[in-house]
């Protein structure tokens, strides 16, 4: 395939912000899959490409936030009751 | 509360300190009325010596505390204090006990290295376990809010903080800092039997805290135990400065304040201890209800905290022997001034508290007016100059025909002649003034510590600049509270924002707090010369300094790394919590050209369904959000506000959608730019987050050796 298809370069770049390896390997199993989409006569578009990348690859995304630990409500009380 | 064994020496301790201070002032009061003129009468003179007696209370109830830490450093420490009476290296479990850190648009690297270096220290020594840590943000830019958050997930992956470590924002914020620690303790206060609390840029050491926590275990009257913070990291001249003055002359006073509040101490807001149980239960701070400033949230919490603390029978202990408790110095002048004007307005609102809180103890409600004479000094001063001026320059305007022009200022000039009493009362008064600073000198050299401070030469070399700039400040600071005062009084609304606490430089705003300073200082000069020219000398000392506030806030502000002059004893050898947050881990940095939003949304979300909005939102909110994130997608992040910012972020389900839709974008679209930025940021930046682990400690122990 055109390796300088925008849409398999955009593919790469997610991968790399995902923290995913993009090494030879990782753009020969890329390539495959683009092929085979292609193949089937579903050929990847913008609008499916980072669904499909979240099934062809193990992408754990990014944990922004911490949660709080369990709540124990309580009170505060104040001079004068 | 029963009486305890320390009330017998805290009741003899402040009487003797009430006879000395008042005895001082009595015989200040006599010289003034001895050197006065004896035209010099009616409400003007009546008011100089009211004014009189009121600063020389004040000058004199610092130099008498700093001379009660003489005495007591001298006899080797307090035998009263509750680090002496607890033995050392209890091995008791530690109690379940909460970290946390209130903050509010810092610098956000710094603040959260320094609680990973507290973090770390408790982590070494194994004692982690009892506690738990929160950074509690009150910070509403989401470009500060959101590197918080990632900072705070990337510190709590590192550190292996996994339900240790937790972030939490407020989205709606009351009652600034003291409404935070509330929201803290209504949803997780029940869970922990102690709290210490942090400021921003607090650094404690493992060993401070464990000693905090068996004090607290100790003595169980106890209800907040507070520790003297030392000035460290500082990176300016004028940080410099103000470390050297607390390292040199701060153990005096904290000794001496120390021994004579004894358990009836106060609570300066951070570096501290709290028990958490009575500290909910009687400690909640209700919105002011009187008029102008006395309305509205209470800005200056910890002074009244205390007060409430001892209110309701618990003892409040200022514990200056335990070591390891460090904070930092506003950088500039300019920052010291606009923190100076926050706590003015708070500490003044303290007026109403006094006048309606009843249940105080008597030390707590003196350490409040204290507060609040911090800043009324200086229009006092001000006041103080002025009177004597008139009364000086009375004769010369015609008052008295018959006087000759004054040749010299204020009430020496309103003398008959320059006498005995004058010069007397002069050297009484720069005793008060200048004496804490020597008897801390001959305690550093008496306690064998000059060395930390790079020998005795260069200790008072030091203390001599320290002193010099003191008193070229003293009328900045005079004038620049003066108006803060004003306009605390006249309930003119200040900002509310974090400090500024690295000396990076501000917007020309902040050049603003020395314009009416100096407009002030240029029309009394002016006066001054148009009455009586024979003055302008003696008016220029105060005048002049005032003048040049701009010049000299700019010399200030300059980082040095002069390691002559103003030495203390943490350049020479750091202290290792100092060194691990020095070293600093680039927290949660992603892409330094994309903007914390543009990280965010380009970043893909977490797969974990737990950390997922478990809320389905429907009707207008989800309207709203559909058609924010249609307005991003099309747009870029610059067509939406902080606050739509905001709430789609705060929705993850939206920021989802709107993940998926940018990663779609055409190359000629906004959001085809952010990508294409990205792109090269990546190239040049191979490695996605800031240093290594191996990285971090190599870089601790270069800085610790």
């Amino acid at each position: 395939m055109d390796v300088t298809d925008p849409l398999y370069q955009r593919a790469l770049l997610y991968l790399q912000v995902a923290g995913h390896d993009t090494g030879a390997q990782t753009r020969l199993r890329l390539q495959e899959h683009f092929n085979r989409c292609r193949a089937d006569g579903r050929p990847v578009t913008a609008a499916t490409l980072l669904p499909r990348l979240h099934q062809w690859f193990d992408i754990a995304g990014q944990c922004h936030t911490l949660s709080g630990p369990r709540l124990v409500r309580g009170s505060v009380g104040y001079p004068g009751g | 509360m029963a009486d305890q064994p320390w009330h017998r020496t805290a009741h003899w301790r402040r009487w003797l300190l009430a006879g000395l201070v008042i005895g001082q002032t009595l015989a200040g009061l006599w010289l003034l009325q001895q050197g006065l003129s004896s035209d010099a009468s009616g409400w003007a003179s009546t008011l100089l010596m009211l004014v009189f007696a009121i600063l020389f209370l004040w000058i004199g109830l610092g130099f008498w505390t700093a001379v009660f830490g003489f005495f007591i450093l001298r006899r080797g420490g307090d035998p009263w204090s509750l680090d002496r009476q607890c033995p050392a290296g209890d091995p008791a479990e530690l109690p379940r006990t909460a970290v946390i850190m209130p903050i509010c648009h810092e610098p956000v690297q710094r603040t959260l290295n320094n609680l990973a270096a507290t973090y770390r220290e408790l982590q070494q020594g194994g004692d982690l376990e009892a506690f738990d840590f929160f950074v509690l943000s009150d910070s509403v830019d989401p470009e500060v809010w959101l590197e918080e958050q990632a900072a705070c997930a990337d510190l709590c992956a590192r550190l292996g903080g996994h339900q240790r470590l937790f972030y939490r924002r407020r989205r709606i914020r009351l009652n600034y800092k003291s409404g935070n620690i509330g929201d803290f303790l209504r949803r997780w206060g029940m869970s922990y039997k102690y709290l210490v609390v942090l400021d921003a840029d607090s650094l404690l050491e493992a060993s401070a805290i464990i000693r905090l926590v068996r004090l607290m275990e100790h003595r169980p009257r106890a209800g907040i135990i507070q520790t003297a913070p030392r000035l460290a990291r500082a990176g300016t001249r004028f940080a410099r400065v103000q470390q050297f003055a607390n390292r040199c002359y701060g153990r005096l006073y904290s000794a001496g304040l120390a021994a004579i509040q004894l358990g009836d101490a106060t609570y300066w807001g951070h570096n501290a201890i709290l028990r958490t149980a009575p500290f909910m239960r009687h400690c909640g701070l209700r919105r002011l209800r009187g008029p102008g400033l006395f309305r509205g949230p209470v800005l200056s919490h910890d002074y009244i905290e205390s007060g409430l603390m001892g209110r309701a029978g618990l003892e409040v202990w200022l514990e200056p022997s335990i070591g390891g408790s460090f904070e930092e110095s506003p950088p500039t002048l300019e920052d010291d001034l606009i923190r100076d004007r926050r706590w003015c307005r708070g500490n003044l609102q303290h007026l109403w508290l006094l006048a309606t809180l009843d249940g105080l103890r008597p030390v707590h409600r003196l350490a409040l007016l204290t507060g609040i004479l911090c800043y009324l000094a200086s229009p006092l001063w001000l006041g103080f100059l002025g009177l004597s001026g008139y009364l000086g320059l009375s004769g010369y305007l015609g008052l008295h025909s018959d006087a000759p022009p004054p040749t010299v200022p204020g009430l020496v000039a309103s003398s008959a002649g320059f006498s005995g009493t004058n010069h007397f009362l002069m050297a009484f008064t720069a005793t008060l003034l200048l004496g804490p600073r020597i008897l801390a000198l001959i305690d550093q050299v008496l306690a064998g510590r000059t060395p930390r401070f790079g020998g005795a030469t260069r200790l008072l070399a030091s203390a001599g600049g320290e002193t010099l700039m003191a008193l070229i400040l003293a009328p900045v600071r005079m004038v620049v509270h003066s108006i803060h005062v004003v306009h605390a009084l006249l309930n003119m609304r200040t900002p509310w924002q974090g400090q500024n606490r690295t000396g990076d430089s501000r917007s020309g705003a902040q050049w603003q707090p020395f314009i009416w300073p100096m407009t002030t200082a240029g029309v009394i000069l002016a006066l001054i010369h148009w009455q009586a020219p024979e003055l302008t000398p003696w008016a220029l000392p105060v005048t002049v300094p005032v003048l040049a506030t701009p010049l000299l806030a700019r010399w200030l502000a300059e980082p040095t790394s002069n390691r002559r002059c103003w030495l203390v004893p943490e350049q020479r050898v750091s202290a290792p919590v100092l060194a691990r947050a020095d070293a600093g881990l680039a927290l949660g940095q992603l892409w330094p050209d994309l903007s914390r939003f543009e990280q965010r949304v380009l970043a893909p979300p977490s797969s974990d369904r737990t950390v997922r909005s478990q809320q389905r939102l429907q009707g207008r909110k989800q309207e709203r959000l559909t058609r924010l994130v249609e307005r991003c997608a099309q747009a870029g992040s610059g067509a939406l506000s902080d606050e739509e910012i905001t709430l789609l972020c705060e929705n993850p389900e939206s920021l989802r959608a709107l993940h998926y839709r940018v990663w779609q974008a055409d190359p000629d679209t906004p959001w085809g730019q952010v990508l294409a930025r990205l792109e090269k940021t990546l190239e040049w930046r191979p490695g996605l987050a800031g240093i290594r682990e191996e990285e971090l400690e190599h870089r601790w122990i270069e800085a610790a050796s």
